[in-house]
């Protein structure tokens, strides 16, 4: 059987179940089999095994409305149909001609109905024509909603122009177009919303634009209608109630995507999408499936945006929050800020209206005076200033982390709001600047700082001294006093009003302590209980504030929970890993959310009174972490460190030599069996680097995804994995980047981490379902070039096994497996596979052969380990030797073939200066941009 | 069972907030799940009970990932990936089984009271899955996901990005085709 000869017999099958069992059919059948005697015969047999199939008890099976297909000439009331000019998955559109008003229109055919009632039909309906109704320059209008033979239609304005979809290039469209559009788009919708029409399906196919540069949005309120029409028609009752889940999947919010009810702000995350593909030709959200795009939808934050302003990247990432109440919340507002920017830009940008210009005037103005006050601030900053930001920049190494694997940069506000405290990386030195002077200076006697925090009367300050233990010294300097042991863990500190107590986590639990030094009380036992902070309720209580995460959470929720009660209050959930909530004064909890470098400073309203949020949080700060809050109202934040690393050369002894290629997100390494090339992941392409010349060469460049590029023998061809055929398949290319991919092997299940035989005899490769990590198997080239039946080498279910890498004399397989619990190196005999020697002790990965193939080596944690080993007669390993630490905890590395110098990620030498923001009187400034609101 | 429900609930925590090692980890936990439950499956089925696949998968995804966070994504998902998972445990089973008899001295009292052709049907849907996906690897794995892992017309149309429409069309060829396999009927 050919696969062209199935797909014709599925489709006359498909079809000819379709018609009437019996004379109808066969008449059919011998129609279309003509003389082909031997595929009416397999017609035959496939129909007779339909009814009498029984190995699968199937699920009641869906009815589906068939399409009407119409063709030129059709008519169609008063309607005559031209040509076709769209398909959807929820119907046809034909362009048409209304032989009554002599005018063209677009005649949108609806799939016929099954169940759907009249009535909720027409309401639909209804609501699809009130949108049009609007009379907007910028929403398509409605002519008629109608029915002929049972069909019912929708005609309506044609517009001639082109889609988003069609004018959006490969690297999104200039600023200045995107802004003109988006502003059109975002009226539109603006004015929908005002009538409480919701779109459902913003997509860049529906918004037009005309050759006047006329923006049209299509097809308001019409996901709504076709989905129930399709729900109800397909009788099923998971599509039935609010949660239809309608919109094509790349531009659904969350919340359409996990069928929940819509309001404004899903259109507004659907609009975000458009705009995020405007400004960087990609998809926010892009995957092979619907399924997976909708998982990516829910759960994974879009890239950043590259080359366009801040301002913009910001408001669109604004746009594609997760949690609708942290969205722009408005199509008035993100028109609005829409319009601001393209006021920034400048006359260029756009057509300046009047109203604009005054904007413009009046932005300038405020400009020059921040501009005056900024200057006059790098000098003195008053306590109490209005309303400005100012902004330190320390110097980088001086700005310590919050330990290894976090990624927030710590900087304490004294009470009184007039100094800050940083911890420098090396040595944890604690540093001291008043606001307002230039120079910072060491706390002598603190060292090996982790977590400051400030006394009430600001002066003195509190630390957890190399996590073993809390200790207090005057901020001046002097001898630290210990105040209370830690179980080598601490989760923050912070002082009572009145000075007299202390508060703070460890991975036991939270605790009270006096600050006069005594016994700690525990408040509560919790493994995950961090940044404690008291709150001085109204009525004399007290009540502490902190964030912690609970079984089954994703993210860091903050709490409350009042002195003498058991009950724990989630005020908010986030998504960052350390959301460091602090109440500010103005009646706010001020927080971290997001993760990595996307974090971001918001405040949310909150009443001591009623121990509740009182309104929607907003963003303080696009870019940012670790906030804190003086009693007087002054915010300080830290920028977020970058997680760029450099790859670069390092030796055996450990010592670096130079640098190779540009700083970028780690990825997947594999140097050439010579050395001199090395094929890296580039944004999910293979690229070649020539480590001798320095120019680079792109092998793959489709928009699916390539990992795991590696060698053949000869260093002439790169094999690696791809998921352009859906999921993971195996293809081999030309190392010069010519020449087309040519695929190895292609199944349904994920085939990975592919290495030739040093003899090009034999392909071997992880072979798992969906993107697991799986079993090792190999498979042999023929005479011919092509492979024969995949054999299974190693297969130890529930354990998995990967990257596997042939010796040199191709008879010994090293590989990595957690048989044991954990991640540990082995080593087999090939092909049989029956022997097992463990090389690595204390856990391993990434194993890579070494000196000539005399050496196996891996990392253990950080720690590149080398273990001599030898082949004949029999494979032996000697013991493993620690060589050096690697520079960072990411793992794909490689090693020259004499086993003598290693490409490794490190953390960036010079990394990007880290800025302190500091804000006196923070909220002033959003009371008054909420005030203009 | 309740440490790895636990273990399977922080992993499905960390892969929403995109840890992929979490992915790593995960799998092998549902195979392993899989496999204890379909053991216990098939010791059921010796007094009568019959193999129902889909009722495994789906008791395997509600003691895994707990019954309030079974939503419809992470359930096609899932059942995608066990439906695969699932086919390999049966043939081990399958293959062990007609291993076993062969070596079985005749008239073996331990024999056990599973109808053979239920056996034998797995062994020969699996490799009727294989010729089929030489010429049609989508209706390969649709077979594969509906068979072993009970999945619905919808759910396929789902997994596989389709519409149920022409998940329908495809099926009906599919499952013809496994018929006249299954009955050696054979085709042209």
């Amino acid at each position: 059987m050919t696969p062209e000869r199935w797909a014709r017999i599925t489709e006359l099958l498909g079809a000819a179940l379709e018609k009437p069992d019996g004379a109808e059919r066969n008449a059919w059948l011998d129609k279309v089999c003509a003389d082909d005697k031997p595929l009416r015969r397999d017609l035959d047999r496939l129909l007779a095994a339909q009814a009498g199939s029984s190995m699968v008890s199937p699920v009641p099976e869906v009815l589906e409305g068939d399409a009407l297909e119409l063709g030129a000439g059709d008519t169609f009331g008063q309607y005559r149909v031209e040509s076709k000019i769209g398909q959807g998955g929820m119907g046809a559109v034909y362009l048409a001609f209304d032989t009554h008003l002599q005018r063209k229109v677009a005649l949108k055919v609806l799939p016929p109905e099954h169940a759907l009632d009249r009535d909720g039909k027409q309401r639909l309906i209804r609501e699809a024509r009130a949108a049009s109704a609007l009379n907007h320059p910028n929403i398509v209008t409605i002519y008629e909603a109608g029915s002929d033979h049972d069909v019912d239609f929708i005609a309506m304005e044609y517009v001639e122009g082109r889609g988003l979809d069609e004018l959006i290039g490969p690297k999104g469209m200039p600023v200045a177009q995107l802004l003109r559009y988006a502003i059109q788009g975002a009226d539109a919708m603006a004015r929908a919303h005002e009538a409480k029409i919701l779109h459902r399906d913003i997509k860049p196919a529906n918004i037009r634009v005309t050759s006047q540069d006329r923006v049209k949005v299509l097809d308001f309120g019409l996901a709504k209608l076709m989905a129930s029409t399709a729900a109800a028609g397909a009788g099923s009752a998971s599509l039935t109630g609010q949660g239809l889940i309608a919109g094509t999947a790349a531009y659904m919010s969350p919340e359409q995507a996990e069928g929940r009810v819509l309001d404004a702000r899903s259109d507004i995350f659907s609009f975000g999408s458009v705009l995020y593909e405007m400004a960087s030709g990609q998809r926010p959200f892009k995957a092979d499936s619907r399924l997976t795009t909708m998982y990516k939808v829910v759960n994974e934050e879009p890239q950043r945006i590259v080359g366009i302003p801040p301002q913009l990247e910001s408001l669109i990432l604004r746009c594609l929050r997760k949690e609708p109440s942290r969205r722009v919340q408005t199509m008035d507002d993100l028109r609005a800020a829409l319009e601001d920017l393209e006021i920034g830009l400048g006359p260029q940008a756009g057509g300046l209206r009047a109203r604009q210009a005054l904007r413009l005037a009046l932005g300038i103005a405020a400009l020059l005076i921040v501009i005056v006050v900024a200057m006059r601030l790098s000098r003195r900053v008053p306590e109490g200033t209005f309303g400005q930001t100012v902004k330190f920049t320390i110097t980088p190494n001086r700005l310590g982390r919050g330990g290894d694997n976090e990624v927030d940069a710590e900087v304490s506000i004294s009470a009184d709001g007039k100094r800050i405290s940083y911890v420098e990386a090396q040595g944890g030195q604690l540093w001291v600047r008043d606001l307002d002077k230039e120079d910072a200076r060491i706390v002598p006697g603190a060292t090996h700082v982790y977590q400051a925090f400030w006394s009430p009367d600001s002066r003195q300050i509190g630390y957890s001294a190399g996590l073993q233990q809390i200790m207090l010294i005057p901020a001046e300097g002097g001898t630290p006093a210990p105040l209370v042991k830690l179980p080598g863990l601490f989760k923050r500190a912070s002082w009572s009003s009145d000075g007299k107590t202390i508060v703070y986590g460890d991975p036991t639990g939270l605790y009270t302590i006096p600050a006069a030094g005594g016994t700690p009380t525990l408040v509560f036992q919790h493994s995950h209980v961090e940044h404690p902070s008291f709150l001085e309720l109204p009525d004399g209580r007290r009540a502490y504030l902190f964030q912690a995460v609970e079984a089954r959470q994703n993210g860091h929720g903050i709490y409350v929970q009042v002195a003498g009660e058991q009950q724990r209050r989630l005020i908010t959930m986030t998504k960052s890993n350390n959301p460091y909530p602090a109440y500010s004064s103005s009646g706010h909890i001020v927080y971290t959310d997001g993760v990595l470098e996307d974090s971001s400073i918001w405040a949310l309203p909150f009443s001591l009174s009623k121990l509740a949020a009182t309104g929607k949080a907003f963003q303080v700060a696009a870019r940012g972490s670790s906030p804190q809050v003086s009693r007087n109202g002054t915010l300080v934040y830290s920028d977020v460190p970058s997680s760029q690393l450099q790859l670069a050369w390092w030796d055996r002894t450990g010592k670096r030599i130079s640098p190779i290629g540009d700083p970028r997100h780690p990825d997947w390494v594999a140097l050439s069996p010579n050395g001199r090339k090395l094929a890296m992941e580039v944004d999910h392409d293979i690229w070649i680097y020539d480590l001798e010349r320095g120019g680079k060469t792109q092998v793959t460049s489709d928009a699916a995804v390539e990992i795991h590029g590696g060698w053949s023998p000869s260093g002439d061809a790169i094999v690696y994995a791809s998921n352009r055929a859906g999921n993971f398949d195996l293809f081999t290319q030309s190392a010069t980047g010519e020449g087309t991919p040519q695929m190895l092997v292609g199944t349904p299940m994920q085939e990975r981490f592919p290495a030739w035989s040093p003899d090009l005899k034999f392909l071997m490769y992880n072979l798992a379902p969906e993107g697991r990590p799986g079993d090792i198997v190999y498979q042999t080239r023929q005479a011919d070039g092509t492979l024969g039946d995949p054999k299974v080498f190693i297969q130890t279910p529930p354990h998995v096994e990967g990257d596997a890498h042939f010796s040199n004399d191709g008879r010994f397989v090293a590989y990595m497996s957690n048989e044991s619990g954990k991640f540990e190196i082995y080593v087999r005999d090939f092909p049989n596979g029956t022997k097992k020697w463990p090389v690595s002790a204390g856990g391993g990965m990434m194993a890579r052969w070494g000196a000539g193939g005399k050496e196996i080596l891996y990392l253990e944690g950080r720690r590149l380990m080398a273990v001599p080993v030898s082949l004949h007669p029999e494979f032996a390993a000697g013991k493993p030797e620690f060589l050096f630490e690697i520079p960072s905890t990411v793992n794909f590395w490689d090693v020259t073939a004499d086993g003598k110098r290693f490409v490794i990620w490190e953390r960036l030498p010079n990394p990007a200066p880290l800025s302190v923001h500091v804000s006196h009187n923070w909220f002033e400034e959003f009371r008054n941009r909420l005030a203009r609101d | 069972m309740e440490t790895e429900a636990g273990a399977v609930t922080a992993l499905l925590a960390r892969v929403n907030i995109g840890d992929e090692q979490a992915m790593d980890q995960l799998m092998p936990l549902v195979y392993h799940e899989l496999r204890r439950l379909a053991g216990h499956f098939l010791r059921q089925e010796r007094d009568g009970h019959t193999l129902q696949p889909t009722a495994l998968v789906h008791e395997a995804y509600l003691c895994l990932i707990g019954q309030d966070r079974a939503n419809w994504q992470n359930r096609a998902q899932f059942m995608a990936i066990a439906a695969q998972s699932m086919r390999r445990i049966l043939l081990q089973y399958a293959r062990r089984r007609r291993a076993s008899k062969r070596m079985a001295p005749p008239g073996d009292m331990r024999e056990p009271a599973t109808p053979p052709e239920r056996w034998e049907e797995v062994l020969t849907v699996d490799e009727a899955i294989t010729r089929l996906a030489e010429f049609a690897p989508q209706q390969a794995r649709l077979v594969e996901m509906r068979y072993f892992g009970g999945l619905s017309v919808e759910e396929a149309a789902v997994a596989l990005d389709l519409s149920p429409r022409t998940v329908k069309r495809e099926w009906a060829a599919a499952k013809g085709f496994l018929h006249t396999e299954l009955s050696g009927i054979g085709l042209e």
